[in-house]
């Protein structure tokens, strides 16, 4: 559920698959085309000869260089940094806390909190962990708060054993997440994601009691 | 954002794979030609020896390309198509990863299908009173398939296991929802 910019990711792999497959194309008919392979050598030493001449015409002062070699590098640099931004963007979203609640200053009655409240995601960790390891199908649990839109998501990933129910789980769960909103007092929208892992395949214990 | 809204498109975020992976590697093979050829022409532009091909040698050696081997050139060749390919299949392939979901007021839900698959072999075992090692359910985007082996000697009633799969699936309310098709083997098992 992570912010990863997905429709670029995509967009990204068909211009690179589009590049490459024109790329294997070309060499396949360089090589299986004996017509292409004359046609080829015979016009390469003058796109050559024009690129010289193109790199000739736009000379950097005195230096013999020319000035496309200093674009080229301005390129590469740029490019790389487009490269790192994207890596970058990959994960993310995560917060640490799940509520938020200013100050409020109308609320003078005794009792009532006079600061802010802010609650970390480890509260909703630990109770709701704690919660489900007393179902028996709950192998393992964890609880990690997401921000889009400025609503804050709980996300409570569970681990399960092969023979369980995930509509009892899912019950199970979503049940939790009411008590945790009648305990902290707000509506936090949340994502139960049910999965079962390499350990629940190991710990499966079925069909023995009759 | 409504609820609901956000809950889709968690639903949408957890059932479909990011590509993050698939676009990582290009993009790192990407950076790495970019920091050679960068560092080439730096190299070229400050009069020190090249690396492995000096920015001048670059397009004589493309347009020399024709005289290599054409083996060469077509496994070449042939290489970078299978891999376009791949990529293409990345970017364009719906990358499910397998899941179901059901949406309440408190919660979304998001059930890996092996849940599933568990859950209704198991379901399917206690109906028919056999070992859960002799059912075996394969899930695909719509339909469950049940493959059964029975004991020899005892017949199997798919009605029956048919009924109490449905039972177990109208239960879950999970979207996109299951049909079932029940195979029950001709070739019988030893009990274990």
């Amino acid at each position: 559920m992570n912010h990863a910019p997905r429709g670029l990711n995509r967009v990204l792999l068909v211009i690179f698959g589009l590049v490459l497959l024109a790329a294997g194309a070309a060499a396949l008919a360089l090589a299986f085309v004996p017509d292409l392979r004359t046609l080829w050598s015979d016009n390469a030493g003058g796109v050559v000869d024009g690129v010289d001449e193109a790199l000739k015409a736009a000379p950097l002062g005195e230096t013999g260089h020319s000035v496309w070699l200093l674009a080229a590098v301005a390129a590469c640099v740029l490019l790389i940094i487009l490269g790192l931004v994207l890596l970058s963007r990959q994960g993310g979203g995560r917060t640490k806390q799940v509520l938020r609640q200013k100050p409020n200053p109308s609320r003078t009655a005794a009792g009532a909190p006079a600061g802010g409240i802010v609650l970390d995601v480890s509260a909703a960790n630990d109770a709701l962990t704690e919660a489900l390891q007393a179902h028996p199908a709950v192998l393992a649990s964890s609880v990690t708060a997401h921000e889009h839109a400025r609503t804050v998501t709980l996300r409570i990933a569970t681990t399960v054993r092969t023979d369980a129910s995930p509509g009892q789980v899912a019950d199970t769960a979503t049940n939790l997440v009411r008590s945790w909103n009648a305990a902290v007092g707000a509506e936090t929208p949340a994502v139960i994601v049910i999965n079962s892992g390499l350990r629940s395949a190991l710990s499966s214990n079925t069909g023995r009691v009759r | 954002m409504t609820t609901h809204r956000l809950y889709t498109r968690a639903v949408r975020r957890e059932s479909h794979s990011p590509r993050t992976l698939a676009v990582a590697i290009p993009v790192i093979v990407l950076l790495l030609v970019l920091l050679w050829a960068g560092a080439e022409i730096v190299l070229e532009l400050l009069r020190q020896p090249a690396l492995l091909a000096a920015p001048t040698d670059w397009t004589s050696g493309l347009a020399g390309i024709s005289e290599l081997d054409p083996v060469w050139l077509g496994v070449a060749g042939a290489v970078a198509v299978i891999l376009a390919l791949v990529l293409l299949g990345l970017g364009l392939g719906a990358g499910r990863t397998g899941k179901r979901h059901r949406i309440d007021e408190a919660a979304a839900v998001i059930v890996d299908d092996r849940v599933v698959a568990g859950s209704l072999a198991l379901s399917a075992s206690r109906a028919a009173d056999i070992d859960r090692g002799q059912v075996r359910v394969t899930i695909g985007r719509s339909t469950a398939d049940v493959e059964i082996t029975p004991t020899s000697g005892v017949p199997v009633d798919a009605e029956l296991i048919r009924s109490a799969l449905m039972a177990e699936l109208e239960r879950f309310r999970f979207e996109p929802a299951l049909r079932v098709a029940i195979r029950v083997n001709t070739k019988g098992t030893v009990s274990p």
